[in-house]
């Protein structure tokens, strides 16, 4: 048990590209299977996406930790507050629907959704949770004016 | 303006090698797929399929094996393949094949996925 990666510093695509290298190397050797590993990196790939996406600034934190059941990715960018309650409302009913909501909501954003101007199709926190967060809290405390620093932490239950 | 015979791209840490040929029988995009606006990199692939679409050859294979792709890949996938799936309703002999690896359920969800949306067949195969 233990930190796999702790990773805080600058983020920009070319770093977030060479993160994501690290991340499937290291969870490669340190998750106990294949379905986690892949669970791992594809999330870890969308909470990374979303930082760059909605952060206000270049600054970020990933860390993915190995618990005694299961893996938790903890990802933190600064944002506006207005971004981080809309998250944490979008998370809020997605952890309500069942699989089959869930899937066909996927489904008919891929179709129908458009991209936003930030690149985004609006898939990725449902691809997270699709793949199976067991657990997905946004938390965030002020950290100057009217900037936050917002926290995604999701974790994965051990699969043998 | 003449047409460009083939579009090639070489892969990098969040971007697949393309290598599309209007001859060759096989259009190919394989890697990573996970930058931040994909479109950006999709987009060029899809005007040349279209530009190009006269010169390829009947019984042309496109391929697509990914190891890891973002959802803004996927949604700009979907539209590539979209794109092709119309070429082909429209009367055009090519083929679709999603390649999944080593069983990775998550390549064949996306696969999936995208057989669900599209109107012609595409074949997923397992490598």
């Amino acid at each position: 048990m233990g930190n796999i990666l702790n990773y805080s510093g600058i983020n920009n695509e070319s770093i977030n590209a060479n993160l994501l290298s690290l991340i499937q190397e290291l969870s490669k050797n340190s998750v106990p299977s294949k379905t986690m590993v892949k669970q791992t990196i594809m999330s870890s790939i969308e909470l990374l996406d979303n930082a760059l996406r909605h952060g206000v600034s270049q600054d970020i934190s990933i860390k993915l930790e190995l618990l005694a059941d299961g893996v938790q990715i903890t990802v933190c960018n600064d944002a506006k507050l207005p971004d981080i309650l809309r998250l944490q409302e979008i998370v809020r009913g997605l952890l309500r629907m069942t699989k089959p909501e869930l899937n066909a909501l996927y489904l008919s954003k891929l179709k129908e959704g458009v991209m936003s101007d930030k690149g985004g199709a609006g898939l990725g926190i449902i691809q997270v949770i699709k793949n199976g967060a067991k657990h997905f809290s946004v938390t965030y405390e002020n950290k100057l004016e009217d900037v936050f620093r917002c926290c995604c932490i999701v974790n994965f239950e051990k699969i043998a | 303006m003449s047409m460009e015979k083939k579009y090639q791209v070489q892969g990098t840490a969040s971007t697949p090698t393309v290598d599309y040929h209007v001859s060759s029988g096989l259009c190919t995009i394989v890697g990573v797929s996970t930058p931040v606006d994909s479109m950006d990199f999709y987009h060029p692939i899809i005007q040349w399929v279209v530009d190009a679409q006269n010169e390829i050859v009947t019984g042309t294979k496109f391929e697509f094996q990914l190891n890891y792709f973002n959802s803004s890949s996927m949604k700009a996938l979907l539209w590539l393949i979209q794109q092709i799936s119309d070429l082909i309703q429209e009367g055009k002999q090519w083929h679709l094949v999603w390649v999944v690896l080593e069983d990775d359920e998550f390549m064949l969800e996306g696969g999936e996925a995208i057989q669900t949306l599209i109107d012609s067949p595409m074949e997923i195969v397992s490598r």
